[in-house]
């Protein structure tokens, strides 16, 4: 059981700090387009790198915050269920949808994984000016569902999500 | 195509009773999108499911995304909102229900800072709503006023969903975020004229001019003055766009950069306000791009099924009208959203798919078409009894019943409803601005 208690912390803090570099990617990502902007405009001089690293970054933002979104148990959801049923039936369908989103996840986290690895055995490089392994962007695909997934299998069993207080950065 | 059409309602049953369930919605299509792909391709299709959120992630335009909703919060922590809001004080001068107009114009305002219907409504219904009743307003045209005008904020640009929508249908994004600005002022002057009459008919749903001594003072120029740092925002982004200068998303970035300055200028710059403004940023924007990056896949196996020739050659062997054609195409995603409760964005992976072929056959402008499609999927939001923003709305105004919020927003649904006829029938409304900017 103290195992387990440090590996939901270890948990916890990796989607802290998942979330903190995807807000940092985010601001790296409206500084790069500033940039390119000002560099063809004014100095007639556009950047290649500027476009596929926006694109990349976008993808490690989403996925490198999902962990996190799950933690605090923000994802958008329709809850018109809650006023017409019983608090104990609510509870009821709330462990099921988390087991299933759990299992879901994790199906999604093994399909991207096997795909990441396929592009990382075959050595498939990004289709643009600045190509890079694909592996390098595409792991992040796996480790935002892996870990979102976990985070939905310990809803399920009553542990999270976290007070608004706990939750806030 | 018996079969074609199981297949769509087993997808979307599935689909309904996980979002009923309370399910993430972006889980609903994982399951859907992983069931549908093993029934069809088998595990060899498992990578084409990968490539696809792949693609969908890494896809530029949606950048815009995230970064418009960061410039929003970073205006609304920054003073900015103060600042708008004395000078409209100051600007609407003194005439009976004042504070309606100001209501709607504020709402406008919001929404092309934030382009967040339920968010708007919430925090209108949170600051503005109690203020209003205190001083002898109607609670039910208040509440009115703040709906309608909360509808505004995903059709006036920069609308985050005119994003997603135009990602989804492969339109020009600064063409669809542009087109909204037509139908935004006609609803605005549909709003105010609603007021105006309501207000003619009946003077005793605004209090007397005498009694409302708090209005702001100043001159008429000190107040546009005021405004002009806040509007510079709004014509650095959208004028970039229609001058071709940058795209969507460039200009979206410069529209952050813009904010930063902005909020030094108002003297609201700080560390925590920047972190708290990105933070907000990539939660909402992760939580609607996860949605896209699931669902994307769920398009391509009703393209796999058939779904849109099937619907394409139904059109043809009904052959109604062009007109009629395109008035149940958008009453379908009207019902879907009320009586499946469907999200706007999954309605979009849901129909747009059917609804293209079906454009290019009957050469319809897809341009003022998805402009009403928005409008369509912004009127579901206050339309009783399930619309998301009248619970937003709810959740703000405990006090207030549900069927007071839906005697509120009756009105406002058949003026959008009457504002999508005029623009069906009046397509410059939406495209005029648009074919401004050329191919």
């Amino acid at each position: 059981m103290a195992f387990l208690k440090i590996l939901a912390s270890i948990q916890d803090a990796l989607s802290r700090i998942g979330f903190v570099l995807a807000a940092s990617v985010l601001a790296i990502i409206s500084a790069a387009y500033c940039y390119e902007v000002v560099s063809r405009y004014f100095f007639n001089s556009p950047t290649i790198w500027a476009s596929p690293l926006v694109s990349y970054s976008l993808c490690v933002t989403i996925f490198l915050a999902l962990p996190d979104l799950a933690r605090r148990g923000e994802h958008i959801s329709i809850d018109l269920h809650e006023s017409w049923l019983s608090s104990k039936t609510i509870k009821i369908l709330k462990r099921a949808t988390n087991f299933v989103a759990a299992a879901f996840c994790f199906a999604a986290a093994w399909i991207t994984a096997e795909q990441a690895w396929s592009e990382f055995v075959a050595g498939v490089m990004t289709n643009s000016y600045v190509p890079i392994p694909k592996w390098w962007v595409f792991i992040f695909i796996p480790f935002g569902f892996l870990n979102g997934g976990a985070f939905f299998m310990r809803q399920t069993f009553g542990e999270l999500p976290q007070t608004h207080e706990e939750a806030v950065l | 195509m018996i079969s074609i059409i199981v297949t769509i309602g087993v997808a979307l049953g599935i689909l309904v009773v996980l979002l009923a369930g309370g399910a993430p919605v972006f889980v609903g299509f994982l399951a859907v999108n992983t069931i549908g792909v093993l029934y069809f391709f088998g595990p060899n299709g498992f990578g084409l499911f990968a490539n696809s959120i792949f693609t969908t992630a890494t896809t530029d335009t949606l950048s815009a995304v995230p970064l418009f909703i960061v410039m929003g919060e970073l205006l609304f922590r920054s003073g900015t909102m103060e600042a708008l809001f004395d000078s409209l004080d100051r600007l609407v001068g003194r005439v009976r229900g004042r504070q309606y107009i100001l209501c709607i114009l504020l709402s406008g305002i919001l929404g092309a800072l934030s382009g967040a219907a339920m968010a708007v409504a919430g925090l209108l219904g949170r600051s503005l709503y109690p203020a209003m009743v205190k001083r002898g307003y109607d609670p039910t045209l208040t509440a009115g006023t703040i709906l309608g005008g909360a509808s505004l904020d995903p059709i006036i640009p920069p609308s985050v969903l005119a994003v997603i929508l135009a990602t989804v249908a492969q339109v020009s994004t600064g063409k669809l975020l542009i087109a909204g600005m037509g139908p935004g002022i006609l609803l605005i002057v549909m709003f105010l004229v609603y007021v105006g009459v309501k207000l003619w008919f009946n003077p005793g749903l605004a209090p007397e001019l005498a009694t409302e001594e708090d209005r702001k003072k100043g001159s008429i120029i000190g107040a546009v003055l005021q405004m002009i740092p806040a509007c510079f925002i709004f014509f650095l982004v959208m004028g970039l766009v229609m001058l071709g200068i940058a795209t969507p998303t460039e200009a979206a970035a410069c529209g952050v950069a813009g904010a930063i300055l902005l909020a030094y200028y108002y003297g609201g710059l700080s560390v925590s306000m920047l972190r708290d403004s990105f933070y907000a940023g990539v939660t909402v924007s992760a939580l609607l791009l996860l949605i896209m990056c699931s669902a994307v896949m769920f398009s391509q196996l009703i393209t796999f099924v058939g779904a849109p020739q099937l619907f394409g050659e139904l059109v043809q062997v009904v052959n109604l009208p062009v007109y009629a054609t395109i008035f149940i195409m958008l009453a379908i995603p009207f019902f879907l959203h009320i009586f499946l409760f469907l999200d706007q964005v999954a309605l979009f992976f849901i129909l747009i798919p059917i609804y293209k072929p079906i454009l290019v056959n009957f050469n319809v402008d897809q341009i003022w078409f998805f402009t009403l499609l928005l409008i369509v999927a912004t009127v579901g939001g206050i339309t009783p009894p399930f619309g998301y923003t009248l619970f937003a709305m709810k959740s703000a105004l405990p006090n207030s019943s549900m069927t007071d919020l839906y005697k509120a927003s009756w009105p406002f649904v058949w003026l959008i409803t009457g504002s999508i006829f005029i623009i069906g029938a009046i397509p410059g409304i939406a495209t005029w601005l648009p074919n401004l900017m050329g191919p």
